[in-house]
């Protein structure tokens, strides 16, 4: 993550805050008197005047009622010579907030401390800091100069005074260079945020720790920000306390995937709250984040790893010595898929709210395009998927190529799968063939202890019609015969030549999503919606692509009549909603597809020649 | 005391019989001169006629009576005077005696008292082949006696003593034996009971002959097994056939008369037929026809005792074959193909087999390898089989150390029949065969190389050998050129990834080759960038469930590998295991009421064989390579016939 990144977030979250922490009934308030406060103990030694008590109810500071007399927080040094006063603002510095908002008079105050305490009689010098997390004007500057010029420079003849001024730039360049840590947070998140912390430092990326207790744990403090902040306060906090995580723990090595799913719960709590909310303010902040925060994110990984990616069988080599590592570099492999694959989807989205014109949009679609290629090609791992679910992979994949205008390319991948899955739908290969039922715990215990019976299953399948289904989007020359191939081998699992094997047909499988799919899809895996039992769509191996695609079409007509329009919720990218499936592991609705492949105007009249 | 005469001339067999007598431990005389002596004695007695009663009272006081001490006494003589012929001819001589000074009811009850222990019942056996050499008893005295002793060794290896006795008996008391046949017979013999009637006709056969008044009940007592309408009785009758001196050996048109009569396929009397020829096979002047005989009866289908049987006798007719009556080695050669293939659990064949050809190598060679293409071409799945078990892996050590090893390989490698190169390639691994004779690769057809390199590709073998394989046949290759020589750099490409044992011995092996050294060095590269890349914090993630998977992965490979060790090695299998619960590095063994002294020290043992990378990175295309490589084998294998057609 580049400097610039983190001032931006940084600066979005401080410039968001207010005056004083509080609670109050519509939500908390966040206030910079907790971040000067953590920056006073950073800097100016020891507090001896705070706007409110520590550890108050519910984890939020209790605001004092007394009179501040223009002094909100003030710092001794540890050799008690030098005080620090702050004076906080959340207005701007104008010419109108000078009086209207006592800067002039909290300042007036605030240049006369009583130091008569026995604290206080060491001090040697007074330094009174104006701080506000809103930008400024020339006039108001002006004022303050013209103040600070008419402003004693000694207290009571033998102490120092000297006045300056932070404003939103000093305040976010000090809070990066001090406070970038959990205390930044809000006391009440500071708990949650040092133990995500240090989890993240100390876990594996993906290892039953992680599972089990980070993600839920960063899942919660998530949700507990958005539910009790208001405004854009929440999407600004979110990224600011995953820097401070990532800050924490990036020196693990495997925390560079590790950060971008935590970056994905995330994106998914914040699409959930933007649905939710009407606030237009948190609509920009989801937004920023989506586009400027994750996709940035992924594109900069992307970036910078994709030579090694793209180096032959860097994935496969992963773990060697078992069937065990071969699953797990597929796994691998598809998770990098599906990140490639969810950069093109937002990219082609219409809907997308980052700015990118046409041409520039084209040139990233190529590019992203590229680095599947080259992924694919250098990592067999792609071609061998495990579970039913990875069909949301390889829709990725297919729509990247799709998207690029490389439908050849994607032809060719196709094939490559078809011949791996081949022996595997046969029984001759030790990995299991996909079947819906089994899970990656299923698979890795069959390739570890290979148990008779199996405790996998190859009997049902929503992948293989999917994989039929997208070849229907490819030129007719590249369509028929493969349609034809994986019909013939992975539905009937029957031989080429010669007798046809006694393997049982696939029971390919289909789905009907909730109406509400983009809603549902951000909350949790979708157990609504109703399965379609399709069966094979012949039963003989002779059976033409014609014949076939028959059948496929005469399926999308019945689906579509049942559930006649997809609904997408449009506002949030689709790219979004996939991801919330890859996370969630619900299936896509067979509609992302078939709108290409069996386009409306043409799937109820009559198929492509 | 034994008498003073028989003490002064056998000192030392005077003394061993008194200490038989008093001793209660064995005491075989320790010392190499007091057993010479011994030795000597015996061979002495053994070869005089003085009675032996005087020895026998004087051991036993007078008169003597074989009791119960007896008995016991001289069940003890190969503890005390060693096991020898001439021990079991003394004791022999020594029951004789004792059992004259019987009376004919103490005759049966002295007999069966010999053999009441199991310890002592082999020896028991041994020393009453003289006795019944000498002493003629009936068939009532000895019935029971034989009853039990053929029950309690029947089912031993080890019946030598039991059968000398039977055939004494029937030397001795040859018309009692004919009596004792008949009532053995009444019972209805089944299984290896058989066998005792079997023997004793067969040795009856050649008793009568030299008292032909015993000719007409022997006669009746042939015709009672031959058509008493039992296929067990029949093939009984067929297999006595097979024992006699040369002149008896039964002649051609009563042999072909009792095939035609009897002989049906998979009958027991087809399996006794076997047999017979089995014993004629090397009799002159009978040979031509049981050869002849031998090809008839021939099949793959032949019963299993029946296949070992004609198995036995070709390869025996094989080995005793010199080099000037080849014609006969060819026929053998042809009567033993028939017989193929061999089961895998045809361990006696087996046993044979190897035997032959270990017999061949020594004397043979060319043979040898005949022998070896025939077996590979047409029983090659059961030699794999045996191979892969590392049964008779003697065989591929003694092929290296008679320096045959590469010319098998190179027969069986260019061997048309599938199974055979297969063969071919697993003696090339296991016997290091260092490469292909440049003669060999010249006189290979296009098709015979690139049929050897599918070969390869789609077994699994032995990488180091792969690579001196591949090395040897890569000028060839690149002078067939084409899409051969494309999938062949491609191969050893491939191959260079997989294995490190592949990549060193191929550079070593090619390094003068145009390419492979290329190939090698591009490999290594590829390899380093690989495990760089695999560095990548993009790649360092763990995928949820993986260390559960891989701890029972590991669990389950190391307690197959425990099995394994212990199904196969000699030494585990023969200790119990114990399983060590504290102490890992010493131990002291308690026996009876103490600890062993000195601790001893664990040893630790492991071995290391290097997994191929590529069937764990990419099994998906190893699997399509070999597939691939098995189809265009088919599709050869069809042209080739019609290329060797057209050739010859």
């Amino acid at each position: 993550m580049n400097p610039e990144s983190v001032k931006s977030f940084v600066t979005y979250y401080l410039q968001g805050l207010t005056e004083r922490t509080r609670r109050e009934k519509s939500g908390a308030k966040w206030g910079i008197d907790w971040v000067v406060y953590n920056l006073g103990l950073a800097k100016f030694g020891k507090p001896i005047r705070l706007p409110f008590i520590r550890s108050g109810d519910l984890g939020y500071p209790q605001s004092k009622s007394e009179a501040e007399f223009g002094i909100d927080l003030a710092f001794l040094s540890d050799d008690n010579r030098e005080l620090t006063i702050f004076v906080l603002k959340d207005e701007p510095l104008t010419n109108g907030t000078w009086t209207r908002n006592d800067f002039d008079r909290d300042l007036r105050m605030a240049i006369a401390p009583d130091l008569r305490a026995q604290e206080l009689s060491s001090v040697e010098s007074v330094a009174i800091v104006l701080v506000y997390n809103k930008d400024d004007q020339q006039n108001g500057v002006e004022l303050f100069e013209r103040f600070v010029a008419a402003a004693p420079t000694k207290i009571a003849d033998h102490v120092r005074l000297s006045l300056t001024r932070w404003n939103l730039s000093d305040l976010v360049e000090l809070t990066i260079q001090h406070v970038l840590s959990p205390s930044l947070l809000p006391e009440r998140f500071f708990g949650q945020l040092s133990y995500v912390s240090a989890q993240a430092a100390d876990f594996r990326h993906g290892s039953e720790a992680w599972q089990t207790q980070l993600v839920p744990n960063w899942r919660r403090l998530v949700e507990d920000v958005l539910a009790e902040s208001d405004g854009s306060r929440g999407p600004a906090l979110i990224p600011v306390a995953l820097i401070i995580v990532r800050q924490h723990a990036t020196s693990g090595p495997s925390f560079a995937t590790g950060w971008i799913e935590l970056l994905e719960w995330s994106a998914v709590a914040l699409w959930r709250l933007y649905i939710k909310s009407s606030d237009e303010i948190v609509a920009v902040g989801v937004r920023r984040f989506w586009s400027d925060f994750y996709l940035a994110e992924l594109e900069h990984f992307y970036r910078t790893h994709i030579g090694d990616l793209a180096t032959e069988h860097s994935i496969d080599t992963l773990p060697l010595g078992s069937l065990v590592g071969t699953v797990a570099s597929a796994y691998v492999a598809h998770w990098h898929i599906a990140r490639l694959g969810l950069l093109s989807v937002d990219l082609e989205d219409r809907r997308n709210v980052s700015p990118r014109g046409p041409d520039e949009r084209a040139e990233k679609l190529r590019e992203v395009a590229n680095w599947m290629a080259m992924l694919v090609n250098a990592n067999v791992s792609v071609f061998r998927p495990l579970l039913d679910i990875q069909h949301i992979e390889w829709f990725l994949l297919a729509s990247t190529f799709r998207n690029a205008g490389r439908l050849e390319d994607l032809a060719h991948v196709i094939g490559g799968l078809v011949s791996r899955l081949y022996p595997r739908r046969l029984g001759r290969s030790s990995l299991p063939f996909i079947d819906g039922a089994n899970s990656l715990t299923n698979v890795f215990e069959q390739v570890a202890l290979k148990p008779d019976p199996p405790v996998v299953l190859c009997q049902s399948s929503f992948f293989i019609l999917m994989l039929l289904e997208l070849c229907c989007m490819l030129p007719n020359d590249l369509r028929d015969p493969l349609v034809a191939l994986i019909h013939r081998r992975l539905v009937l699992g029957a031989f080429d030549v010669g007798d046809p094997g006694v393997e049982r047909p696939l029971d390919l499988m289909s789905w009907l999503p909730p109406a509400d799919w983009s809603k549902e899809v951000l909350e949790d895996q979708i157990v609504e919606g109703q399965c379609v039992a399709v069966g094979a769509f012949a039963n003989k191996r002779e059976a033409t692509a014609k014949e076939i695609l028959e059948g496929m079409h005469r399926l999308v007509t019945c689906m579509r009549a049942v559930q006649p329009e997809f609904e997408h919720l449009h506002a949030v990218p689709m790219a979004a909603c996939i991801l919330s499936s890859l996370l969630h592991g619900t299936p896509l609705p067979p509609e992302l597809w078939r709108q290409w492949a069996f386009p409306i105007h043409s799937a109820d009249t009559e198929m492509k020649d | 005391m034994t008498p003073e005469v028989f003490a002064a001339r056998y000192p030392h067999l005077a003394a061993v019989l008194m200490a038989m007598k008093t001793a209660t431990s064995a005491n075989f005389p320790p010392d190499e001169g007091s057993r010479a002596g011994l030795g000597k004695e015996l061979v002495d007695l053994n070869q005089s006629t003085e009675s032996l009663h005087n020895v026998l009272e004087g051991l036993f006081g007078q008169p003597f009576r074989p009791n119960e001490d007896f008995v016991h006494f001289s069940l003890r003589a190969y503890d005390f005077l060693g096991v020898s012929n001439d021990v079991c001819v003394f004791m022999g001589r020594l029951w004789a005696e004792a059992i004259s000074a019987c009376d004919v009811s103490q005759r049966g009850a002295f007999l069966m008292k010999l053999i009441e222990e199991r310890e002592t019942l082999f020896g028991a056996l041994d020393f009453a082949v003289e006795l019944f050499g000498r002493v003629k008893f009936t068939a009532n005295e000895v019935f029971p006696w034989i009853e039990k002793a053929h029950h309690s060794v029947g089912k031993d290896l080890f019946q030598r003593g039991f059968w000398g006795c039977l055939e004494a008996y029937c030397t001795k008391s040859t018309e009692e034996a004919i009596t004792f046949v008949g009532r053995w017979l009444d019972t209805n013999p089944q299984g290896p009971s058989l066998g005792v009637a079997t023997n004793m006709i067969a040795w009856l056969r050649l008793a009568v002959v030299s008292d032909h008044s015993l000719s007409p009940r022997f006669a009746a007592i042939e015709e009672r097994v031959r058509g008493g309408g039992h296929s067990a009785w029949r093939a009984l009758y067929i297999q006595s056939r097979a024992y006699g001196v040369p002149h008896l050996v039964i002649g051609e048109q009563e042999a072909l008369q009792l095939r035609d009569e009897y002989v049906r396929h998979g009958s027991e009397e087809e399996v006794a037929w076997c047999f017979l020829l089995n014993s004629v096979l090397h009799v002159k002047p009978h040979e031509e026809w049981a050869r002849r005989e031998a090809r008839r009866i021939s099949r793959p289908q032949l019963p299993e005792p029946a296949k070992y049987w004609v198995a036995v006798a070709t390869l025996d007719g094989l080995a005793s074959c010199s080099d000037h009556v080849s014609d006969h080695a060819d026929e053998y050669l042809a009567i033993f193909s028939q017989l193929l293939p061999i089961g895998a659990e045809s361990t006696g064949i087996w046993e044979h087999v190897y035997g032959t050809l270990k017999s061949l190598l020594d004397t043979r060679t060319e043979m040898a390898r005949t022998l070896m293409k025939t077996l590979a071409a047409h029983s090659g799945e059961t030699w794999l089989k045996i191979a892969r078990d590392r049964q008779f892996a003697s065989l591929f050590h003694l092929l290296r150390q008679k320096n045959l090893h590469r010319f098998v390989a190179e027969d069986l490698c260019f061997h048309q029949n599938v199974t055979a190169r297969h063969l071919g390639l697993v003696i090339f691994s296991d016997c290091n065969v260092e490469g292909i004779s440049t003669e060999a690769l010249n006189a290979a057809t296009d098709t015979q190389i690139e049929l050897l390199f599918l070969e390869a590709l789609r077994r699994l073998m032995d990488f180091g050998a792969l690579a001196r394989l591949q090395s040897c046949i890569a000028t060839r290759i690149d002078s067939i050129g084409g899409d051969l020589a494309t999938l062949f750099h491609e191969e050893c490409a491939l191959q260079c990834l997989n294995t490190y044992k592949y990549r060193s011995e191929l550079a070593t092996c090619a390094r003068n080759h145009e390419y492979l050294p290329d190939i090698v060095a591009d490999a290594t590269e590829r390899l380093a960038n690989t495990a760089a890349a695999s560095k990548s914090p993009a790649l360092q993630m763990e995928v949820p469930g993986m260390a559960r998977a891989q701890r029972m992965h590991d669990s389950k490979f190391v307690r197959e590998v425990a099995k394994s060790v212990k199904e196969h090695s000699v030494f585990l299998s023969s200790f119990p295991t114990v399983t060590i619960l504290y102490g890992g590095n010493e131990f002291r063994t308690f026996v009876g009421d103490r600890l062993m002294e000195g601790p001893s020290k664990m040893h630790r043992s492991s071995a290391e064989v290097e997994v191929p990378r590529l069937e764990f990175v990419d099994p998906e295309t190893m699997h399509l390579r070999r597939v691939a490589a098995s189809n265009r084998i088919a599709q050869l294998q069809g042209r080739d016939i019609t290329e060797s057609g057209r050739e010859s």
